[in-house]
């Protein structure tokens, strides 16, 4: 419980004041990977080597992997569809023969319709996505959050005993 | 502040966490190679496969299994194989792309057809596995097995039991009738449609006029309107003969047809002498058919497993280098299709180079005894290998008697078109026990000899399939013993006949069954030889052959009652069809070319050539 409720609180952190719109974005757009794709597969590990070593947030990351998890689920009769016929295109078939007999490209298992859907899908959406939720956040702290601040509710909340258990909590 | 891209400090954890991750797969990499074997193998053979443990050593090169069932998928509660330990040369270097290459493997302690305490039926079979099943059943339910009943006989034969829609020769002439009847209506709509017979009078008045007229005493203009006038029919003539010997030809083939229909009333007539007979469950006199009678549900049953192991080795050994699909691996999320692409230079996903199994069996039966077998080239993508998959079994040595068991096979798919043979020969061990409800008899082949021989080009297959015994015993069967397919034929006048057919094959020793085979491989033809039929058959033959000739001239004279009308009513359509409708076409045709004849005669009298 505790557990969750530090992350819940990172969330909110991350939107409101950590890193950057562009990094918190960048978070969000890579996150989504773990959740569109099957998460255990070797481009995963990929993904989260590159998301550990650039400067994107990664409380962001975790965001927008815990939305795309069920956003993957509705979505994978679509990959399937998609990487069946990504896979069945004849101009294709030498470049999946290269790619599926390659030493450790091989394991990685884009031979499969909807690991290969879902991942080209994911490539296809995640700029978009970038642009959308880094224009989100700026929006967000420009407006929203400013304006949240100045509600009665706000201030009252601010004044309670929750928010004095919350801010026990908030990380410095 | 410029904005830093990487965080360096990851590094280190995230080396941790790929060390963590090793650590993962060392501990459940057996798990792991376990599970593949036993959800691939269930693919394979269509029924469970279980593993004790496995033991991967990749840095030795070694993997280790020990305690594999294979579940019998014809047989659920037991095995088709089991062995106690198999140790595999494996090396580590292709399992980077993904594939499986297995130098050398060494199985001990394999034993065959042992009891299972657990079903090794798969909860959710694989789509394919489980079309193969049903297509098999649905090959061994169409299988016509006549019956060998004999309750038509030495009772009031029933032939009103001959229903007359079932028979083949009155569909065949009620289609013949009606194709008669259609082709006449349409050859007579254009016949008149047509209608020559203006044209042809007229023709012919212009032909007498041309012969009885002076050229001198009708001038020029005259003349030459004539001669156009004469142009002009005979253009016309042209045209309708030409449409005319259209219809004419439409007419002598539709009749040749008719007339080929008609005389194939005939065959169905034999085809519903044998269909009324076998109604009547009136035993045939025919060696191959009473041997079919009796061995033919044992070799659905024995041909089974065969046509089910040449279906799986088509859907794994598939010919050529297509790219193939396979379902994609189990998960919460959709499995997807997983498509291979071979690479035509490169190795195949699977390959086991060299197999050598030492099989023990133990025991005083006569199928105990040491045996040595080594299978070469088993391999997924046999065109990328090049080389056929050979097995050879033989037996070493026997605890008793002079058993001698060989198995030779060569399953070639490195070509385009599947070619494979085999051979399976077992002599002087002890054969199975059949039931025989033919002939209410259970039939204990003893010690014997059982030999197989199949070959496979493309999609068909020739086989045969031998069991020799000269020390067979019969038992008879009880009521209840007796499947519920011979049901119907049980009561006193059948049991008349069991006597009689107890009686001559319970004093046969020697037993010859043989089996041939031939066709698709989903749905191949078989013939029945035995000693036992022809036995059967002369027993009868003495026995009973003038009731059954008796009763076989009332089911004929039933059928000939019930289909005679229609035959005739089928030749006399044929018949008129042939004599008004396609001689007056024929009538008209010739009437046509007389009078052109004549008008072109009348036209060169006039217009003479210089």
């Amino acid at each position: 419980m505790y557990g969750i409720f530090k992350l819940i609180q990172k969330l909110v952190a991350t939107l409101n004041s950590e890193g950057t719109p562009g990094q918190v974005a960048a978070g969000i757009a890579l996150g989504t990977i773990f959740g569109l794709t099957p998460l255990l597969n070797l481009h995963n590990l990929v993904a989260l080597a590159i998301v550990l070593l650039l400067r994107v947030t990664l409380p962001a990351v975790v965001l927008g992997w815990f939305i795309s998890v069920p956003l993957g689920f509705a979505l994978d009769p679509l990959f399937d569809v998609l990487g069946q016929r990504l896979l069945d295109l004849l101009a294709l078939t030498p470049f999946w023969t290269a790619v599926t007999n390659a030493p450790v490209l091989a394991l990685t298992n884009l031979n499969n319709s909807v690991v290969l859907g879902s991942l080209v899908f994911w490539a296809v959406v995640a700029y978009p996505l970038f642009l959308l939720a880094r224009w989100g956040v700026t929006r967000y702290r420009a407006t929203i959050y400013q304006r949240l601040q100045r509600t009665k509710a706000y201030k009252a909340v601010r004044a309670s005993k929750l928010y004095g258990v919350y801010r026990m909590f908030r990380p410095e | 502040m410029k904005l830093k891209l990487f965080r360096w400090q990851a590094i280190v954890p995230l080396l941790l966490l790929m060390l963590l991750l090793f650590g993962v797969w060392l501990v459940y990499s057996d798990r792991v190679v376990e599970h593949t074997i036993e959800d691939f193998g269930a693919e394979l053979v269509g029924a469970r496969v279980d593993l004790e443990s496995a033991d991967l050593r990749l840095a030795d090169g070694v993997l280790r299994l020990t305690g594999l069932q294979v579940a019998d998928p014809n047989s659920p509660m037991r095995n088709l194989l089991e062995a106690d330990e198999i140790a595999a040369d494996i090396s580590w270097e292709p399992l980077l792309r993904k594939k499986v290459h297995i130098q050398r493997a060494a199985m001990l302690g394999v034993r065959f057809g042992t009891p299972r305490t657990e079903s090794g039926e798969l909860e959710n079979p694989s789509p394919s596995s489980g079309r193969l099943l049903r297509e098999i059943s649905d090959w061994a339910d169409a299988v016509r097995i006549p019956p060998l009943g004999l309750e038509a006989l030495r009772a009031v034969v029933n032939v009103d039991a001959i229903a007359p829609e079932s028979l083949r020769t009155i569909t065949q002439a009620r289609a013949a009738v009606v194709f008669a009847d259609s082709a006449r209506q349409l050859w007579e709509t254009e016949l008149s449609g047509l209608n020559p017979q203006p044209l042809i009078d007229s023709a012919r008045t212009l032909a007498e006029r041309l012969r009885r007229i002076n050229p001198l005493q009708l001038g020029l203009g005259g003349a030459t309107q004539l001669v156009n006038s004469a142009r002009g029919t005979l253009s016309d003539l042209g045209s309708t003969r030409d449409r005319i010997a259209a219809l004419n030809n439409a007419v002598t083939s539709g009749v040749g047809n008719l007339t080929q229909r008609v005389r194939g009333l005939s065959a169905a007539r034999q085809d519903d002498y044998r269909y009324a007979s076998s109604l009547l469950r009136l035993p045939s006199l025919e060696s191959p058919e009473l041997s079919r009678s009796i061995f033919g549900e044992m070799a659905v049953e024995r041909l089974r497993p065969v046509l089910y192991w040449l279906g799986r080795a088509e859907r794994f050994l598939p010919p050529g280098l297509d790219p193939r699909r396979y379902r994609g691996p189990k998960r919460p999320r959709r499995s997807g299709v997983t498509k291979l692409f071979p690479e035509p230079q490169g190795e195949p996903k699977f390959l086991l180079e060299l197999a050598e199994v030492g099989l023990q069996i133990g025991g005083s039966g006569a199928a105990a005894g040491e045996y040595t077998s080594r299978i070469t080239g088993v391999t997924s993508e046999p065109a990328i290998y090049g080389r056929p998959l050979t097995a050879f079994i033989s037996r070493t040595t026997g605890a008793e008697g002079s058993q001698n068991v060989r198995l030779n096979a060569v399953v070639d798919r490195t070509g385009s078109e599947i070619r494979d043979s085999a051979a399976i020969s077992v002599a002087g061990i002890r054969l199975p026990q059949v039931d025989l409800n033919a002939l209410g008899a259970r039939l204990d082949l003893n010690q014997g000899s059982t030999n197989m021989r199949l070959d496979r080009t493309g999609g068909n297959i020739v086989g045969r399939w031998t069991w020799t015994s000269d020390s067979v015993t019969w038992s008879r069967l009880s009521e209840t013993q007796i499947a519920d397919t011979a049901s119907s034929a049980r009561g006193t006048v059948q049991q008349i006949g069991r006597d009689l057919l107890w009686r001559t094959v319970s004093s046969l020793r020697q037993v010859e069954i043989d089996v041939r085979f031939s066709g698709s491989v989903t749905s191949p033809r078989f013939e029945v030889g035995s000693n036992v039929g022809g036995a059967v058959a002369r027993a009868l033959r003495e026995q009973l052959g003038a009731e059954i000739d008796r009763a076989q001239r009332e089911v004929y004279a039933r059928v000939d009652q019930l289909v005679n009308s229609y035959v005739s009513e089928a030749s006399a359509k044929a018949d008129a069809l042939e004599t008004e409708v396609a001689n007056r076409v024929g009538v008209q045709l010739e009437e046509i070319n007389v009078v052109r004849d004549e008008l072109e005669r009348a036209l060169r009298r006039l217009i003479p050539r210089p």
